[in-house]
């Protein structure tokens, strides 16, 4: 998902490069993490659009208050946090216009984005459908607590200690929460994957 | 070790390659937290593979563009510092307009006191200022001309004597 992290020591120059106002080294972390956080985003919103919003608005927020940024090595949890609380705000303001119940135990939040029909959008055109739907499926089946945990672990590969910087809980809320969110992706994948093996002595029979 | 204890580790596990010795003892006569583990691989491969989307290639200049359009409350203004020399420059204007508007308040502002220290004429109704100025003995002077007019009277404006 990161391509070519930087050293630390270069992360440091550049991010305090970027506090003094310099737009190339902007420019450059840009370069490096907008990629993952416009992934990171999209799958715990769910559309394209919504994403892309998303992340403007975070790299917007992220190069405006990067000066009060204390310790620079931490540039990428601290933009991650940024996405994060940018999601999370998102789906509130989303949720009060719907006047539903703010359960996230109970309710997944893709009964809340409007217009549902966008998604069927041009980039599922170049991907495997059928993986990207049921990958979809799970995630929408998680509250979003759990979701953000998961995609970070496990779609964005953080150890755990990184997600606990990201998200402000402890180690332990962090494993349970992933637990939680695993075996909800089971099942649904589950799913995929015995449909994946019985398609295959069909496609045998047709190819024969 | 019991099938929910290895169930629970399984789960936990960020890297499904470390495992405990116990967790790998009891797999090895576990063919259900065997099978268990393996989906879990699986499902965490198949979302690892997860399709990762390009962002938009014109994302950067919107957000550029903003960052030089908008300043945030708190945030200093990225890369739009203003140099010294432009401040000095400006509160230069700022004395020079302070001492303009000084300047000109030294100038009466009532019209006709004004008209009628320059012409030593009363205030009366209407009135043309080239008759006036015949009145007074002088020919084919142009009021407009005068040097004592003040800038800010008009000369159609002062009151005719009577």
């Amino acid at each position: 998902m990161f391509e070519k992290e930087p050293e630390r020591a270069d992360l440091v120059r550049l991010v305090g490069q970027a506090q003094k106002g310099d737009s190339e080294s902007c420019h450059t972390l840009y370069g490096l993490y907008a990629k993952p956080v416009h992934n990171f985003i999209f799958r715990l919103i769910g559309t394209v659009e919504d994403a892309e919003d998303l992340t403007q608005e975070t790299f917007f927020k992220a190069f405006s208050e990067v000066a009060k940024l204390r310790e620079p090595g931490q540039f990428k949890f601290w933009l991650y946090r940024i996405a994060r609380n940018e999601v999370y705000q998102r789906i509130r303001r989303l949720r009060r216009k719907t006047e539903v119940s703010l359960d996230d135990e109970e309710i997944g939040y893709r009964n809340f984005l409007p217009d549902q029909s966008r998604d069927v959008n041009p980039e599922e055109s170049l991907l495997n459908r059928e993986l990207e739907r049921h990958i979809r499926l799970a995630l929408d089946a998680m509250p979003l607590k759990l979701r953000d945990v998961f995609v970070l672990a496990v779609i964005q590969k953080f150890s755990y200690e990184e997600v606990t910087q990201i998200v402000g809980r402890s180690l332990l809320s962090v494993k349970t929460d992933i637990y939680r969110a695993r075996l909800i992706a089971k099942d649904i994948i589950r799913k995929y994957l015995d449909r994946e093996t019985d398609e295959m002595p069909r496609r045998r029979g047709r190819n024969s | 070790m019991k099938c929910q204890d290895a169930e629970e580790e399984i789960l936990n596990l960020a890297d499904h390659s470390r495992l405990s010795p116990e967790l790998t003892a009891h797999l090895a006569q576990c063919a259900p937290c065997s099978a268990l583990l393996a989906e879990s691989e699986e499902v965490d491969l198949l979302f690892g593979t997860a399709p990762v989307l390009e962002p938009n290639p014109f994302l950067w200049t919107r957000i550029e563009s903003r960052l030089a359009r908008e300043k945030p409350p708190g945030a200093r203004r990225w890369g739009f510092a203003l140099p010294a020399s432009t401040w000095l420059a400006a509160a230069a204007l700022v004395l020079l307009s302070v001492l303009i508007v000084s300047f000109q308040s030294e100038i009466p502002l009532n019209p006709d006191l004004a008209l009628a220290e320059y012409a030593g004429l009363q205030s009366t109704d209407g009135g043309n200022p080239f008759l006036i100025a015949q009145a007074r003995g002088a020919s084919g002077i142009n009021p407009f001309l005068e040097a004592m007019m003040p800038r800010n009277v008009n000369p159609f404006r002062f009151q005719r004597e009577p």
